[in-house]
């Protein structure tokens, strides 16, 4: 508790400058790498940041510096070549673009690790702590590195909040981009460059192998909870932004413990998370669905057979008794119980002991399924060539799905028939025809 | 108009295939005569690759079944055979004609032992077919669209099936190609198989095919080319999707709706 | 004076021991990956092969946890299981959980290496893995640890280990030539034959889990990737047939990792680095060939 409260008051003016340095470089990369998301690039940040490596050390061979600003240039030129060596090797050579990118990856990262350790070997000064580069080391950085950190990620945020427009259109539709006359290859050039700055800030933090996450997971994970690009990016700063604060948070409180590692587990919990329950695409909201689909099937099917049961003597507002129904349709004994109780509750019949009744909207709502089964296989057999016998399957499940609107418009397209396919009379409501 | 035949080559019941929920194929139910040349006609993305994929077992069905030469395909597997579209392999793969020819002789059971010298002769004698014998070791990245598309055919050829099915086996193929090819194709129905070919040229639908399938997501017609080509069926099936029945799989893919009620 | 000679002798032929075992363990794991990644390459799977290099970490470790020897079989099964892991989360992000493909190996494979590096930190004490030996590997250190049988000095343990496996893939290859072939081109076609192509994807997929934990105390988690998709690579742009590419891709290999040794020594650097290095100047070499190649040939078809 103690170290939760030194921690979140940020009295400790170290924890304060790491932190915000942390969160922004986070933010910067997660807002990148919606884009990357979106053009299906992600995998090319995870090259970037390999080669990003080689970079650091040439630039510290010259310099004789750890500091952010003294390698920055080197990284971010081997990063931006890497992009290059990729777009030409899946260009030009009959190289598909998953190989381009692991060979690009692999080998420009063991061109650093032979610089590395040669430096290493060198006996330098200064050189040690440059491999922690390799995993990311937070806790090291100083007052100036933060600064760079903060103002690059602010550079990245005014960027992209002041093209966003074409950017937006350079992600969903790129021809049509161009057919609108935007520069097409400066603005992925501004992306790309963007990228790789963000990539060559970021490795400070967590280091080359994990930074891909902090570019891929953030916009993977926004892409669960909406469809608008927007909100997306304001979601992705926040997964990554939060995972950056916990990060750290982790690695404060346990000092053994390293920060890159538990920022990206953070962020990959959260990334399961929504995709378990995010409301877009997530697995749970879609089983709701099912189970909602499965329910609405249910009990229309109850209502049909409680309107088909009417049918044969022309009674509808009649009690049917249990066996009356389950000869008429097979239900078994929990289905039925289940879907009464649904239905009564809507008002839609009453139940007692001895059977069903329907109430005058649930006999609406019986016919109403009933004509559109009828309606369905009518148009299957008109406009699907299909002979009557194979249309009743179909109609049992598409009598379902059908909405008002589409209702009206198979009616009107058909002419407002009277028979089905079978000969069976297509029932109207009172309301049905007026409405036209 | 559809017409179903007697001792089908091919049978397809209640066949609705769809993709991440969406149908692409929408309840086809027809049967093809065996021993005719038979054509497949539709515009881009009406469901021409998927409807010959889902007879050969390759994606899965959301309803309904299929029935080769009145058996599951499973029973039948080695006399049909399947011409894939030239776009879906890597044509820079290291291999040379002969190698992708020989593939045709490839059965399950005798993965693990080498192709026998009958093979290599079955596997030459389908390259003589299509012309191709001068380019038995070239690699096939060197080959032009009309000669990877001659490679294909005479992989097929090299199974010695009894039902072929190939998709636009024609693309990129120039014209003296295309008669050769045809005539290969007559000469296989002269023997008594059954070709089922995806066609894009109506131009030339007339000689080429005995029996033909428009299809658009559903179908719109199947029969003797004679009875079903004309200007009514073609309207239907390039005046674009029924606005009615790509809206209800528009919503069948929103809802998760199931297509069949179990 | 005689007596200093001979134990500089001796100290010498030791030296040259040593360079002996690290260049035919380094010839080993690239004879190993060439191997398994021609058909990453064809499959168009690199970047899932890797993933799974990346993956093995978790797995690792949690078998040197368990076992509490650095035995490979523990490592073997740690290190399989987590391979196969990792394609299951991979396929099921991406078809139940409707996740792009990029991104599902993307977040797959960070995720679960970020899990390897914090179990090394949370048991720095009981695991002998340190974080360099996880991103460069220990192949100078390779012949310090011998297989003794009987009493007789048998040569380094991973030389064995690697023989082993390569024997496996060998074998493999010999017997599953046809299948893995045909279902590598044309996956539909093989599909249409009845020919199972999920057994082949997953026979692939744990070769390259063997591939990547026994390369690992050698080159690490991450040059193994080189040695996978390197020499592979450059043997496709260069060959005509299968058996072509992959017998070049062996002899690539090999060559990268001889070339890559002086080179390291002579950089007074990593050694794997200086092997995966190679593995990138063979790939640039071959592509300039390939281009002078097509230049000319243009050229002469324009004379003509
Ligand atoms: N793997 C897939 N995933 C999702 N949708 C697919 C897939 N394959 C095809 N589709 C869609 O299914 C529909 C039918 O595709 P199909 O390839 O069968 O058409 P086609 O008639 O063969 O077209 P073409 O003439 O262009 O070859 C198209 O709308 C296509 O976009
Ligand atoms: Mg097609």
């Amino acid at each position: 508790m103690q170290t939760f409260l030194d921690f979140f008051s940020f009295t400790d003016p170290n924890v304060r400058w790491v932190v915000l340095g942390i969160m922004a470089m986070c933010a910067g990369a997660a807002l990148v790498g919606v884009f990357a998301f979106l053009q299906k690039k992600s995998l090319v940040g995870d090259a970037i940041s390999h080669a990003i490596l080689p970079g650091i050390c040439l630039s510290f061979l010259i310099t004789e510096s750890k500091a952010t600003w003294a390698l920055l240039p080197g990284a971010f030129l081997t990063g931006w070549f890497s992009l290059i060596a990729i777009d030409y090797l899946t260009r030009h050579t009959k190289l598909k673009s998953d190989s381009a990118i692991a060979l690009v990856l692999s080998v420009f990262y063991g061109v650093g690790i032979l610089l590395l350790t040669m430096i290493q070997n060198m006996e330098l000064a200064q050189q040690s702590g440059l491999d922690k580069f390799l995993f990311g080391k937070a806790a090291a950085m100083v007052y100036e590195d933060v600064l760079v950190l903060i103002g690059l990620s602010i550079l990245i945020a005014v960027v992209i909040f002041s093209l966003y427009r074409p950017f937006r259109l350079l992600s969903f539709n790129p021809e049509y981009a161009q057919s609108l006359g935007y520069p097409i290859r400066f603005l992925e050039g501004l992306l790309s460059g963007l990228t790789v700055l963000s990539v060559a800030i970021g490795v400070q933090a967590v280091g080359v192998v994990l930074m891909a996450a902090l570019l891929i997971t953030p916009a993977a994970t926004a892409r669960y909870w909406t469809n608008s690009l927007s909100v997306m990016l304001i979601l992705a700063t926040f997964f990554g932004a939060f995972s950056g604060l916990m990060g750290t948070y982790i690695s404060y409180t346990y000092p053994h413990m390293p920060t890159g590692p538990w920022v990206v587990t953070v962020l990959s919990v959260i990334a399961i998370l929504s995709v378990l329950l995010g409301r877009k695409k997530g697995v749970l909201a879609s089983q709701r669905q099912l189970r909602r689909n499965g329910r609405k099937m249910l009990e229309e099917n109850l209502l049909k057979c409680l309107y088909h049961l009417g049918e044969m003597d022309n009674e509808w507002q009649k009690k049917r008794t249990w066996a009356e129904i389950t000869q008429k349709r097979l239900f078994t004994k929990k289905q039925l119980q289940r879907a009464w109780k649904a239905l009564s509750r809507k008002k839609l019949l009453l139940a007692d002991r001895e059977g069903l009744l329907l109430s005058k909207e649930g006999e609406k709502m019986g016919r109403r399924i009933t004509k559109i089964h009828r309606l369905w296989e009518l148009y299957l057999t008109k406009h699907l060539h299909l002979a009557s016998d194979h249309v009743h399957e179909d109609a049992e499940a598409i009598e379902h799905v059908i909405t008002p609107e589409l209702e009206k418009e198979l009616e009107h397209q058909l002419g407002y028939p009277v028979l089905d396919p079978h000969e069976e009379p297509i029932p109207y409501n009172e309301d049905d025809k007026k409405d036209t | 108009m559809i017409q179903q035949v007697a001792n089908p080559a091919i049978e397809l019941h209640s066949l609705t295939v769809a993709y991440q929920q969406k149908p692409v194929l929408w309840n086809l139910d027809y049967t093809l005569p065996a021993g005719k040349l038979i054509g497949i006609v539709g515009p881009n993305g009406s469901g021409k690759t998927t409807m010959i994929k889902s007879i050969m077992g390759l994606v899965p069905l959301s309803s309904g079944y299929v029935k080769i030469f009145d058996e599951s395909l499973d029973k039948v597997r080695s006399r049909v055979s399947y011409v894939p579209q030239r776009g879906s392999v890597d044509w820079d793969f290291p291999v040379n004609v002969l190698d992708v020819v020989l593939m045709g002789r490839a059965k399950p059971r005798r993965l693990f032992s080498r192709y026998s010298s009958q093979d290599k002769e079955i596997a030459m004698d389908s390259l003589k077919k299509v012309n191709m014998e001068a380019f038995v070791k070239r690699q096939i990245s060197e080959l032009s669209g009309g000669q990877q598309q001659r490679v294909f055919l005479a992989r097929a050829l090299a199974q010695q099936a009894d039902l072929y099915l190939m998709d636009e086996p024609f693309a990129g193929v120039d014209a003296s190609t295309e008669s050769t090819i045809m005539d290969l194709l007559k000469s296989m129905r002269a023997e008594g198989k059954t070709i089922v070919v995806v066609h894009h040229d109506l131009q030339t639908v007339n000689h080429y095919f005995d029996w033909l399938v428009l299809l658009n997501t559903r179908l719109i017609a199947s029969g003797p080319t004679k009875e079903v080509f004309n200007s009514e069926a073609l309207t239907q099936t390039y005046g674009g999707k029924l606005n009615i029945l790509s809206r209800v799989g528009d919503l069948v893919k929103e809802k998760a709706h199931p297509l069949r009620e179990k | 004076m005689i007596h200093h000679s001979k134990e500089h002798d001796r100290k010498k032929r030791k030296k040259r021991m040593d360079t002996f075992w690290i260049i035919l363990t380094g010839s080993l794991v690239a004879t190993c990956s060439a191997l398994v990644g021609c058909f990453l390459v064809l499959r168009k799977m690199a970047m899932v092969g890797d993933a799974i290099s990346h993956a093995v970490l978790p797995g690792i470790v949690l078998a040197y946890l368990v076992a509490q020897t650095r035995d490979s079989l523990p490592m073997l099964i740690g290190a399989a299981i987590f391979g196969v892991l990792i394609t299951i989360l991979i396929e099921t992000l991406h078809q139940q959980g409707k996740m792009q493909i990029d991104a599902a190996i993307g977040l797959s494979f960070t995720w679960l290496f970020a899990l390897g590096v914090i179990l090394i930190s949370v048991y720095a004490g009981r695991v002998d893995l340190d974080q360099d030996c996880v991103l460069y590997g220990e192949i100078a250190y390779i012949p310090i640890d011998i297989w003794f049988w009987n009493g007789q000095d048998m040569g380094p343990k991973a030389v064995w280990q690697l023989g082993g496996l390569l024997g496996v893939i060998v074998l493999l290859l010999v017997l599953g030539y046809k299948g893995l072939k045909i279902t590598t081109f044309d996956e539909k076609f093989a599909a249409s034959l009845g020919i199972s192509t999920i057994f082949w994807h997953y026979a692939l997929m744990s070769l390259v889990s063997f591939t990547t934990v026994l390369s690992f105390e050698s080159v690490g988690a991450i040059l193994v990737v080189a040695f996978l998709v390197g020499p592979a690579s450059t043997a496709y742009l260069l060959s005509k047939r299968l058996s072509e590419m992959l017998f070049l891709a062996v002899l690539l290999g090999i060559l990268a990792a001889l070339s890559g040794y002086f080179l390291a020594t002579w950089l007074n650097a990593s050694i794997a680095g200086g092997m995966a290095a190679a593995v990138g100047l063979e790939f640039v070499l071959a592509l300039i060939w390939v281009s002078i190649k097509k230049k000319s040939l243009e050229i002469a078809f324009e004379e003509i």
